[in-house]
């Protein structure tokens, strides 16, 4: 039974489907760095702009030793350093009294015991009527023991429409293969419904993000243009100035490949590539989303070389400052063949991609950090103002960019003013920021909010992740048996190997300069 | 030399004034100007979302609208027609002044918003639409806003004509000499309306926050038994916020189906009224405060029985804040970031919508059935 809204007069009109409904935020691992970083700086923001719905408690639940009050002010330090918006006191001191503490181990069940009488101390404080949002902001590791232990306590309540929520929110990466990665998703579907589980994606709570479907489907021009008779490829770039940083402990063990193809990328591709949804409908979109996973093309052993280049980056410059190579950073193998970029060729076998490259390339110590999705179109026929084979016109561009400005250009071809036939491509730029003066909320806080309102929509199901896995599986198993200890180089601060140009150079295309 | 503005700054352009005829060239040539000026091969590029014409009565009110509009082109980029009736043109009758607002878009400037002001004397009010006609941007929404002191069809002919330019009809009831009379004529009117012209009263999103809270507050998972029994009301308010309590109470009424009874001016400052509903009796006590802002101050609802008490009390502690005061004690248990929009702030959010909002004509009319029964 699916969960339903329920009766409430005063709220009609104010986006009921949409509305954040009273609960409870309990953050397992809520002492740890993204709850420092990210989620409390999220529901601090949340609050200032009035999203939160009225009945609403935060209650962090880690190893670490705090109580209500060192809780608050752990999390002051964090909302100072990280929110988007100023901590002002006042409003600091209203809503600081939301958030509470429990010390516990995640596999120790009178630890659950004692979050389950404290959240229904909690839940009689504020009139919140029993709903919780479990946020797993904990290790992989942890996740199967948090979420029996979960359950086992009694805090899963059924989803028969009558019953408060609880609701689930699961970090990534979940797994690192697609064994792994079903072992973690078996594990909660043992304790909780498919509908109570969120698997967060925090890319796709970016507002350009959300904004490709706007365009492609709120937009008549776009969509009659979107498939192979008129696009010539698209290209996705997820670069990352810094380096490996504080991560190589995870990261040594992931790589770009399972750190970002399978999750972040192949979602954006899921986005520009599904076919039209009939209804804005969580399950309806995923589906469409599913059907792109299951078309990509296998990449093979025979055909891998002409679709895969991975690489990692060597010692360089970021910003003009000597930085180290992969292997010289703290906490990394010196023989580690990790990659620290990837770049893939990949095709989408159906009727509206067949033929169009998707051109994919990420990696860590890049000249700079940005995230874009860039549709190009095919030229114009190579006659009139397209007949001279020296300086072709450049073709039309539709970039969508992710971070850090998010926003959309369109490249246009247009005639420079003057007695001479000159055309010249004119860039026509839309940037959040500046056309609409407000900043766009953090992911992290759309997603909160979407959970809260039981919106699944930017949300991984389970059939999107074990079929990227499995797509991903492939590349990996083929790495895997090359029994290589070599691996391409690439000098930090530039954008990447020679072989990643060579791969969609052999098509006569460049990658696009950011 | 054009100023460059700091990144996502609005910077407005001095007006210059110029002749009726002149205002579309003033224009083209203010945006070459730009394009001259910041060189280097970028260029201008303009963002507009919508045609904002606003009316008001006299140049006090266009000075202080004047002080609005960046706020309000900042989120909504906008071409703005600001007509102000009963002023003195420096020549003739009425006369313009056109102005760019832009702001730094990388290296290219970004002009968000064209300004022209036309100030018509008295005896040319009955012109200004013809002035908005002809320099409105084509294929955009339009949208009136009725920044009259007069409820709007109480204007007569000149809100008529540019009501109908406009997909969009924003008004504020604020400072309505008879908000009776007012609050009927406007129901009246809105009714009136096709589905494809949306009315809407900067009242109404004046007190969305509370709309918002309280229906959060008494939600019947939180307070099962809030809603079907409440037998009290106790509002306050501060002075000129008359039409907006009623538009609230209105709110109320609608939405959980109350039907008015009666209603009785107890005071200059306080009424209350009487609704119904399967045989049980809401009553509704106002007060207006001596002083204070045009704002809801404090909202009480009752919902005790004999056996079980059930109150809460929901105030404004200040600009930015509601809180709430729970049965039997008079220290705000909860407090919550509710703060009072500036008025750019709601016509810029309103601006961006598009849509016929059904709740709030239930609440026009619920309020226009209570004045009704008050006028008895």
């Amino acid at each position: 039974m699916s969960e339903k809204p329920y009766e409430n007069p005063l709220t009609a009109g104010i986006n009921v489907a949409h509305a954040p409904q009273p609960c409870t935020l309990v953050i397992f691992g809520g002492g740890g760095d993204l709850s420092r970083r990210k989620l409390l700086p999220a529901v601090f923001n949340q609050a200032l702009d009035g999203e939160l719905p009225a009945n609403f408690a935060v209650l962090g639940f880690a190893i670490e030793n705090m109580d209500d009050v060192s809780y608050r002010a752990f999390a002051r330090k964090g909302i100072e350093q990280f929110s988007r918006q100023a901590l002002e006191p006042t409003f600091w001191a209203d809503f600081e009294t939301r958030l509470h503490y429990l010390q516990g181990s995640m596999d120790n069940p009178e630890a659950y015991q004692q979050l389950k009488q404290r959240l229904d101390e909690i839940d009689a404080h504020f009139g919140i009527p029993g709903n919780r949002v479990f946020y797993l902001a904990i290790p992989p590791t942890l996740i199967e023991t948090c979420v029996s232990q979960i359950k086992a306590a009694g805090l899963v309540m059924p989803v028969d429409g009558h019953s408060p929520f609880s609701r689930i929110i699961v970090e990534k990466p979940i797994g690192r293969d697609l064994e792994s990665a079903r072992r973690v998703n078996a594990t909660l579907s043992d304790n909780f419904n498919e509908q109570q589980i969120y698997r967060i994606d925090h890319y796709l709570g970016k507002e350009t993000v959300q904004n490709i479907l706007a365009m492609r489907f709120a937009n008549a021009i776009f969509e009659p243009l979107w498939n192979s008779k008129h696009i010539d490829h698209v290209q996705i770039t997820v670069a990352e100035e810094e380096g490996v940083g504080t991560r190589a402990g995870y990261y040594d063990k992931a790589g770009a490949l399972r750190d970002m193809i399978q999750n972040h990328i192949l979602q954006l591709l899921t986005l520009i590539a599904m076919e039209p949804p009939w209804i804005m409908d969580a399950d309806v979109i995923r589906d469409h989303r599913q059907d792109i996973l299951n078309c990509l093309r296998p990449i093979t052993s025979e055909n891998f070389d002409q679709h895969v280049v991975r690489a990692q980056y060597g010692p360089g410059f970021h910003h003009g400052e000597d930085v180290p190579g992969y292997r010289r950073e703290t906490g990394v193998a010196q023989d580690s063949i990790t990659e620290t970029f990837v770049a893939l060729k990949l095709f989408i076998d159906n009727w509206r991609w067949a033929g169009v490259p998707f051109y994919v390339r990420t990696g860590k110590r890049m000249p700079k950090r940005a995230s874009e999705i860039a549709i190009q179109f095919k030229s114009v026929p190579p006659i009139l103002f397209n007949a001279n084979h020296d300086q072709p016109l450049e073709p039309n561009v539709l970039a969508l960019s992710i971070q850090p400005n998010e926003g959309l250009s369109l490249r246009i071809a247009t005639k420079l003013p003057g007695a001479k036939l000159k055309i010249f491509p004119v860039k026509m730029d839309f940037r959040y920021g500046s056309t609409f003066g407000e900043q766009s909320p953090e992911a992290y806080e759309r997603l909160l909010l979407d959970v809260m309102a039981g919106d699944a929509t930017l949300f991984m199901r389970r059939d999107a992740v074990e079929s990227s896995w499995a797509w991903v599986d492939n590349i990996l198993n083929i790495w895997a048996s090359s029994r290589t200890r070599w691996i391409p180089e690439y000098a930090s601060g530039t954008w990447g190997p020679l072989e990643a140009d060579r791969l969609i150079e052999t098509d006569n295309r460049k990658w696009r300069m950011l | 030399m054009i100023a460059k503005p700091p990144s996502s700054k609005i910077v407005g352009l001095k007006p210059k004034r110029v002749s009726i005829s002149e205002i579309d060239a003033a224009l083209s040539q203010a945006w070459m100007q730009l394009n001259q000026d910041i060189r280097g091969g970028h260029m201008v590029m303009r963002a507009c979302m919508s045609n904002l014409i606003i009316y008001c009565d006299n140049v006090e009110e266009a000075a202080a609208i004047s002080q609005e509009i960046s706020k309000i082109v900042e989120a909504h980029p906008s071409r703005i027609l600001l007509l102000i009736g009963g002023g003195q043109p420096a020549e003739g009758n009425i006369e313009a002044k056109v102005s760019i607002y832009y702001t730094a878009l990388n290296d290219a400037l970004q002009v968000c918003a064209e300004r022209i002001d036309v100030i018509a004397s008295a005896l040319a009010v009955e012109r200004l639409p013809s002035v908005a006609r002809s320099n409105l941007i084509g294929d955009l929404p339009i949208t009136l806003w009725w920044s009259s002191r007069q409820p709007a069809p109480e204007a007569g002919e000149l809100f008529f004509q540019l009501a109908e330019l406009a997909n969009q009809i924003i008004y504020d009831n604020m400072g309505w000499v008879n908000p009776a009379k007012g609050v009927a004529s406007m129901t009246r009117w809105v009714a009136a309306q096709q589905d494809t012209q949306i009315v809407h009263n900067l009242a109404w999103r004046r007190f969305a926050n509370w709309r918002k809270l309280i229906g959060q507050v008494l939600d019947p998972q939180a307070e099962p038994d809030a809603l079907n029994n409440i037998n009290l009301i106790e509002i306050e308010h501060g002075p000129h916020a008359l039409v907006l309590t009623w538009l609230f109470v209105g709110w109320l009424a609608s939405r959980l189906q109350w039907k008015s009874v009666d209603g009785k001016r107890l005071s200059d400052s306080e009424m209350i009224w009487r609704f119904q509903k399967n045989q049980r009796e809401i009553k509704v006590d106002v007060k207006r405060l001596p002083e204070g802002e045009p704002l809801l101050y404090r909202v009480l609802f009752d919902w005790s029985r004999s056996d079980k008490p059930g109150r809460l009390c929901f105030e404004r502690l200040d600009h930015d804040r509601i809180g709430i005061v729970e049965s039997l004690s008079t220290v705000p248990a909860r407090v919550f970031q509710a703060s009072v929009p500036t008025r750019a702030a709601l016509i810029s959010a309103q601006l961006a919508y598009r849509n016929r909002e059904k709740v709030f004509e239930d609440a026009i009319k619920a309020s226009n059935e209570m004045s009704g029964v008050f006028q008895k």
